[in-house]
């Protein structure tokens, strides 16, 4: 109980260039770090759940946004290993944020711990890593779109 | 009146005749000598000449009223007879005269005499008689006319064949030489008497009735009188006297004759002259315009008045037709109505309009009969010009209206001074009809009016003509009142304003039910704080406000916390008074340029203005937040810990509509719940996105139900001490378009709030059902466990939703082989409906089981009130069992209590063999988990069945 999470600034690092993708990660991280200040004042599992299913519902909603960019511009098609890589990393979102509440619904204080640090976790290297990926690869896509147009 | 008509008598013509030969008898009397002049030598033709003069006017006034006898009164008649036989009897006389030829016997002065007398007589007598009859206007019969002629024919006849006959037996009446024996002269008396009498009384007559006839007979009897005197007196039958008497008889049948003919040949004429004359006076007096008209429509005469009306003259008139004035029908229309009319024989009356000579129109109103003259049909028309009547007919009903409109009407002149006002007006304004004529109608001003209202009003009606308001004035007794005003300026021929109208009335009464409508319209019956409807107003006027000054306007939500908790412990009464309270607090806490609204139930709303930071609007929630926590006294009752949650968002920085303003500051309230409550929530833009997000999710949850996108997947649960599978539990699966498979934990706790769990309940519940029948067609009868959501469960008519369900799609399901899994948290809730619910539904032949057994305050006493038929092991316990001892214990207490109220206790989360044995051993037989199955879809059950029964049971291991 003694670790304490610093909140995640936004910084350029973030940024994916994709307004629609960025637009919603700042909400995530918000959500985390809002998660995060909440679970550190109190240890309420109701509010817990609240957290959890915000949570939940806002990753469904914003991989959603992701996966269906993926398929308009045939990112499994063209980037197929990276595209499954990122897809795995959004299930495992998932089943880990559920797996930490079902844990914590037992009493274990520890899986919140756990969940907090992978939270940031996840968020930042996904963010930074994986959503990037895609990023360069959209915007890749948009730009010759652009350019083909206008020739 | 007997003086005034005493002149008329001396005046009139017969008088003055009858005066002269009185003096001219006088003269003849007194002239010495007179009696002894003898006119010998002409004296018997002059008798001759005079006598027959005599018979001759006899014979023509018996003649002349013998032929109008018809018209004749019978004394009328009877004097002319009586003329008749003087006539007669003076024919007798002239033949019988001395010197004459014999007539039957000699002739001598003796006969003549006795014939003369016997005329005179007759005269004298009929002449009475005639005076002394009433002059009864009665015509006689012709019978009796027939009668009466013979009788005088008869009597002339008898009396002349007696005189000529007993000539000798008659008395001596003159002696030759010595002249008129005293017989004669008594005789002749007689005659004067009578004569006499009847002037008397033909005059007497002539002074009550007035006929000039009278008068003239009065006169003839006068004058026969005088020439009875000189009868009386003459010594030769030759003798001046006698011959005066002679000219006095014709002068006295002269005047007869003109009594007569005035009476039977003039007056009838002059009386036809005079009613022709009266009845053209009183036609061309008529201000109708009469006319007679012949059947081909010409004009045949026409009145001064009808010329006048056409500007014809009265010749012209005569040559017109009528088709040449009449306008507003055709001609053919005209013969048609006198074709008609002629028909019908009746009479017409219609308003038309005629043509002046000069072209003008005017507007008559005629009036037709059908009259006959002289075996002639003709109309007789009458012309009425009704343009006067029509234009004073329409002043008079301007003034009925006027006086009698139930609205105010107020006449002004140009200066704006009151000429005329309508009693309803007095009425209205309070005020004496004196008391307003001559008065500017700003007397009536309320002062509730600036100024520019009233300039306003003078510059439409100086552009327009015309201004219209509702408008507040003030009665003479102070009071206010409203009107609904409007003002016309009345123009003239040049359109210069002459008047101006105001018409108004007392719209008080509407305004003041509008006000009480607006109140309960717009304000909170409870509270009497603003609602919802007034808060829209209210929220656009801060928002421009704020704006304008540039100040800060803080929206906010507030809700009771815990307020079902209070009406429900404490009544609705202690509820409703809380409410009040609540908001009296509020008022007093807010500026009055604040504003506080109450939605309904225990939802207020805050309007705080003119901040100039957002610590200033902290600074004010907290102080509202401090006075509402409070204590409370409501009936006897001191509630001390009631807490408000409030969400704020803050204008311009939340820049907005209003509709969206309130909705952020509820979505922040809600955050202000969830925080925890008894506290305030500043709304943030991505508190907004989030929930909207999540809205989203949930849309694309109901869209996918529509879809097909759900699926159930089936994992079973054994009995792994004989292998023997006794049911499988349905399991939703989300086929996610872009997500592909989600798992029941990642979406359903999103939609655990909404109605859509219902919808996704029913669903499963019915995909269920319908999986269990296909499979009891194929032989595989297991019993097929749902999830039921806990918001199904509250509802009061989910029996019947699992009633239709089975009605629909299995309705032969055998008992026990259907199962609803409720989760322990659920069922705590609402324990006593949940348990109704459970029982109404086991009527229908459906298990209950109750899951996550474990992880709430799994207690005996609401174990016992449930009536489930399976207790589900959690899987977080069996999962750590067999590290952790303290889960171990706990299952091994779940067994016990299974077993002590008789209940099929399943193991959940099994996914090792190590857990099934253990699980053996501790006594829990049934088992589900990966250890022994996955979940699957339906169509992988029946494979996996049958592989299943080789499996080798895990006991005999």
């Amino acid at each position: 109980m003694t670790a304490l999470y610093d909140p995640i600034e936004w910084n350029e690092k973030l940024l994916t260039g994709v307004a629609e993708i960025d637009n919603q990660h700042k909400i995530l991280v918000d959500s985390i770090n809002e998660a995060n200040s909440r679970l550190m004042e109190d240890h309420d599992i109701k509010l817990f759940e609240q957290i959890t299913k915000d949570l939940l519902a806002y990753a469904i909603f914003h991989f959603e946004t992701e996966e269906d960019l993926m398929l308009q511009y045939d990112y499994d098609g063209e980037s197929a290993e990276a595209a499954l890589l990122h897809q795995k990393q959004h299930r495992e979102f998932s089943t880990q944020v559920l797996a930490v509440r079902d844990g914590l619904r037992d009493g274990k204080e520890i899986s919140r711990e756990d969940l907090l640090a992978f939270l940031n976790g996840w968020l930042i290297s996904h963010i930074m890593n994986t959503d990037q990926h895609l990023g360069t690869f959209i915007k890749q896509k948009r730009n010759t779109a652009t350019t083909g147009q206008s020739e | 009146m007997q003086k005034q008509r005493l002149p008329n008598l001396f005046n009139s013509l017969p008088t003055r005749l009858a005066a002269i030969a009185s003096l001219l008898a006088l003269i003849a009397a007194f002239i010495p000598g007179t009696r002894y002049i003898q006119p010998n030598a002409i004296f018997l033709p002059l008798h001759t000449v005079i006598e027959t003069i005599s018979v001759i006017i006899g014979g023509a006034i018996f003649a002349l009223i013998w032929e109008s006898r018809e018209h004749r009164s019978k004394s009328t008649l009877l004097l002319a007879c009586g003329f008749l036989a003087v006539s007669c009897l003076d024919f007798a006389h002239l033949l019988s005269y001395a010197g004459m030829p014999d007539f039957f016997t000699p002739s001598s002065t003796q006969k003549a005499i006795n014939f003369w007398l016997a005329a005179r007589l007759t005269a004298a007598i009929s002449l009475l008689t005639f005076a002394l009859r009433s002059t009864d206007p009665r015509v006689v019969s012709t019978d009796s006319c027939r009668l009466l002629f013979l009788g005088t024919i008869t009597y002339s006849g008898i009396a002349i064949w007696m005189l000529l006959a007993f000539a000798e037996h008659l008395p001596v009446t003159f002696i030759p030489g010595l002249g008129l024996t005293p017989f004669k002269i008594g005789m002749e008396w007689l005659v004067i008497a009578i004569n006499l009498s009847a002037a008397i009384f033909l005059l007497r007559r002539h002074l009550i009735h007035h006929h000039p006839f009278d008068q003239w007979l009065a006169a003839a009897s006068w004058v026969m009188a005088l020439a009875e005197i000189f009868f009386t007196c003459y010594i030769t039958v030759t003798d001046l006297y006698n011959l005066l008497g002679h000219f006095y008889k014709i002068a006295a049948y002269l005047l007869a004759y003109r009594a007569l003919v005035t009476h039977i040949v003039r007056q009838p004429y002059e009386k036809l002259a005079y009613e022709a004359d009266r009845n053209r006076t009183i036609l061309d007096t008529a201000q109708d315009g009469i006319h007679l008209v012949n059947m081909q429509g010409k004009v045949i005469d026409a009145n001064r008045a009808f010329a006048e009306m056409l500007g014809y003259t009265a010749q012209e008139i005569r040559q017109l037709h009528v088709s040449d004035f009449e306008n507003a029908k055709s001609p053919s229309e005209v013969s048609e109505l006198i074709e008609r009319l002629r028909q019908e024989k009746t009479s017409a009356l219609f308003e038309t309009q005629l043509r002046r000579k000069d072209g003008k129109l005017i507007d008559t109103e005629i009036a037709m009969n059908l009259t006959q003259l002289s075996g002639e049909e003709f109309l007789v028309v009458a012309a009425r010009n009704i343009a006067d009547r029509k234009a004073s007919d329409s002043l008079r009903l301007a003034g009925k209206v006027f006086k009698n409109a139930h609205v105010g009407l107020l006449i002004t002149d140009t200066n704006g001074k009151i000429v005329e006002i309508n009693p309803t007006a007095c009425e209205i304004t309070g005020y004496e009809h004196d008391e307003l004529i001559g008065k500017n109608p700003s007397l009536l001003k309320s002062g509730q009016h600036a100024e520019f209202f009233y300039q306003d009003m003078w510059a439409s009606l100086l552009a327009d003509g015309f201004w219209s308001s509702e408008i507040c004035n003030r009665r003479k007794n102070g009071e206010l009142y409203h009107e609904l005003l409007s003002i016309t300026a009345i123009r003239d021929r040049h359109d210069r304003p002459i008047n101006y109208l105001a018409v108004f009335s007392d719209i008080t009464r509407r305004k003041l039910a509008e006000d009480k409508m607006r109140q309960i319209a717009h304000f909170d019956a409870l509270t009497g704080l603003p609602n919802r409807l007034l808060l829209a107003d209210r929220l656009d006027q801060a928002i421009a406000q704020n704006q304008r000054n540039k100040k800060i306007l803080a929206v906010c939500f507030m809700d009771l916390d815990g307020f079902k908790l209070i009406n429900d412990s404490l009544g609705h009464e202690a509820g409703d008074l809380l409410l009040k309270e609540v908001g009296a607090r509020l008022q007093t806490l807010l500026r009055g340029s604040d504003t506080v609204a109450r939605l309904g139930g225990d939802e207020f709303v805050m309007l705080i203005s003119d901040l100039n930071s957002e610590d200033e609007c902290s600074q004010a929630l907290q102080r509202i937040l401090h006075s509402i926590a409070s204590p409370y006294t409501l009936i006897g009752n001191t509630l001390s810990e009631i807490s408000v949650s409030i969400g704020v968002t803050l204008f311009p920085a939340d820049n907005s509509d209003p509709d969206t303003l309130l909705r952020h500051a509820d979505h922040a309230m809600y955050a202000a719940k969830q925080a925890g409550k008894n506290c305030f929530q500043l709304f943030d833009a991505r508190m907004e996105q989030r929930l909207q997000a999540r809205q989203e999710t949930l849309r694309r949850v109901a869209r996918g139900l529509t879809a097909g996108q759900f699926q159930l997947h089936y994992q079973p649960k054994v009995d792994c001490r004989n292998n023997q599978v006794i049911g499988v539990e349905a399991l939703i699966r989300w086929n996610h378009p872009i997500l592909g498979k989600l798992t029941p934990n990642e979406f359903l706790p999103l939609l655990e709030d909404d109605d859509l769990a219902l919808a996704l309940g029913e669903w499963v519940l019915r995909e269920a059902l319908r999986q269990g029948r296909l499979w009891a067609a194929e032989g595989i009868t297991l019993c097929i466990s749902v999830n039921a959501f806990p918001r199904q469960l509250q509802r009061t008519n989910f029996p019947d939703v699992v009633a239709q369900a089975i009605a629909d799609l299995w309705p032969d399901l055998p008992p026990g082989k259907f199962m609803i899994e409720i989760t322990e948290t659920a069922a705590l809730r609402e324990l006593d409906s949940i348990q109704k619910t459970i029982q109404a539904c086991r009527k229908l032949g459906i298990a209950f089981s109750l899951d996550d057994f474990g992880t709430g305050y799994s207690s005996l006493s609401y174990l016992r009130q449930l009536t489930v038929d399976e207790l589900k092991i959690d899987q977080s316990f069996v999962r750590d069992m067999l590290v952790d001892t303290e889960d171990m214990s706990i299952i091994n207490g779940l067994i016990g209590l299974g077993r002590a109220f008789n209940l099929k206790v399943v193991a959940e989360g099994v996914e090792t063999e190590a857990h099934i044995h253990r699980l053996l051993e501790q006594g829990c037989h049934i088992m589900q988990g990966y250890g022994i199955a996955r979940p699957m879809p339906a169509d992988q059950l029946g494979p996996w069945l049958k592989e299943f029964s080789d499996h080798p049971t895990w006991s005999t291991q």
